[in-house]
């Protein structure tokens, strides 16, 4: 600033140009002036004199407790919905695996054998109805054709089915078992057979696997994975006794009932 | 009313610490000088109005930040310098059309009043012929010519406020100088 101004100037030039540029129609308009103060003044308010100033800061305080809040609501109803939704998931997955091997004697290798198949097969097929964990009572049994029944009779007997429906509450698994004859077994499929020729009511009829026994309906209700291996394992003792025509009745009663059931290999 | 014998520095400081009076004197003193100067540079009355607005709405809510680095004059037509480079850039082709038909940016401006006795019909031909002048210069030319007149500002500040050399701006408005005298030579 304290340099010598050599600008370049004209004073002649500069005058015409004042002349020209006369500040009655080259001024802005009275209305824009009056918006431009009108904002000036308005910068410089104190906040609390602005009631504008103050619904942005009300909306502002609101802002951060609102989303607390629905973030929170949010995050609680998945919650909600996943542990609800969980023991229907989870539970084929952790339970099937030990329901095929239940029914099966461990010390017999080729019931083992034939088991194996079906094991892995119920694993990979994901139609399967929810499979709770296998009934007790499937492995006390286990337990008792350990000691002394015999293979055909073992598989037999732990069939929950195999309990008389007009007996009221049937004897415990493992006392069965005990003295469980082949004569068990005949007396079992004639009592089937006795049901099937009696009129059954329209509910069952819309349901298959209670046709032959409405205990095994029941079974087949409350649970599952008890029910599949020993109605399959029924139907394998049917067929070593050689009485193929009930045991395909009773596949055929099977399927009807587990229609998305892979089947094990012998029983196709 | 006194005047206000403040600075227009002294005056934007006091704006900003809440004078909101402050503001208004600054105003009056930079307001028909701001709008000549965008008026000529971008010849489009209404056009000009919008960018005048713009640039003051920009000083009010620069205020904050403002310190005294150089005249307030320098700073405000610095503003206006980018407002209307921002301008250009969004409709250079535009605009630069609507810069060689000049009969358009004159009839932009408000018809004179009814009553044209000689001298203010004179004048009016004066204001056409130089505003014709400056539409033919290049905007940079133009841009020094209208800084120096308007803002009566020194080579080192159109320098400033257009982020040239000074020798650069001394070179444009020699230019435009000579320009606007060959373009005039009739009327001085």
């Amino acid at each position: 600033m304290t340099e010598h101004d050599d600008t370049p100037r004209d004073p002649a030039l500069s005058h015409r140009y004042r002349e020209a540029c006369d500040a009655r129609d080259m001024a802005p308009p009275p209305a824009i002036d009056a918006r431009i103060l009108a904002a000036a003044r308005e910068a410089v308010k104190p906040p609390a004199a602005a009631p504008r100033v103050e619904l942005r800061a009300w909306w502002q305080r609101l802002t951060l407790p609102i989303g607390v809040v629905a973030t929170t609501l949010l995050a609680v109803m998945l919650s909600l919905t996943v542990q609800r939704q969980t023991p229907e998931t989870v539970a084929p997955a952790q339970t099937e695996k030990p329901a095929p091997t239940a029914a099966v004697a461990p010390g017999d290798p080729t019931l083992q054998k034939r088991a194996a198949p079906a094991t892995t097969r119920a694993d990979s097929v994901p139609s399967i109805p929810p499979a709770p964990a296998p009934a007790p009572a499937e492995r006390i049994s286990r337990a008792a054709e350990k000691k002394t029944i015999p293979e055909p009779a073992a598989a037999a007997v732990a069939s929950p089915p195999a309990a008389s429906p007009g007996a009221g509450v049937p004897p415990p698994v493992s006392a069965v078992s005990n003295e469980m004859p082949s004569s068990r077994l005949k007396a079992e499929a004639s009592a089937d057979r006795a049901r099937e020729a009696e009129a059954i009511t329209p509910l069952q009829k819309a349901a298959p696997a209670s046709v032959a026994a409405p205990d095994r309906m029941e079974t087949v209700r409350g649970d599952v994975s008890s029910s599949i291996p020993a109605w399959l394992e029924e139907i394998r003792a049917l067929r070593r006794q050689g009485r193929e025509e009930e045991a395909m009745r009773r596949l055929a009663e099977f399927r009807k009932a587990y229609p998305g059931y892979l089947l094990p290999e012998d029983l196709r | 009313m006194a005047e206000d014998l403040r600075s227009d520095e002294g005056l934007m400081l006091a704006y900003r610490d809440g004078e909101a009076a402050a503001f208004d004197v600054l105003y009056a003193r930079h307001r028909t000088r701001l709008y000549r100067y965008l008026a000529h540079q971008c010849g489009d009355a209404r056009l000009a109005e919008e960018l005048y607005q713009d640039i003051w709405l920009r000083v009010i809510n620069a205020r904050a930040d403002y310190e005294v680095s150089a005249k307030f004059t320098t700073w405000l037509y610095r503003i206006a310098h980018h407002r209307l480079i921002d301008h250009y850039r969004k409709h250079a082709r535009e605009r630069l059309r609507e810069w060689e038909s000049e009969e358009a940016s004159i009839d932009d401006y408000p018809a004179p009043a009814s009553e044209t006795p000689p001298a203010e019909v004179e004048r009016l031909q004066l204001k056409e012929r130089l505003a014709s002048a400056l539409a033919e210069l290049p905007a940079p030319q133009r841009e020094a010519f209208l800084m120096a007149e308007e803002g009566g500002m020194t080579l080192e500040e159109i320098a400033s406020a257009t982020g040239t050399g000074r020798e650069t701006v001394k070179s444009r408005l020699r230019y435009a100088l000579g320009k606007l005298r060959h373009s005039l030579k009739d009327l001085l």
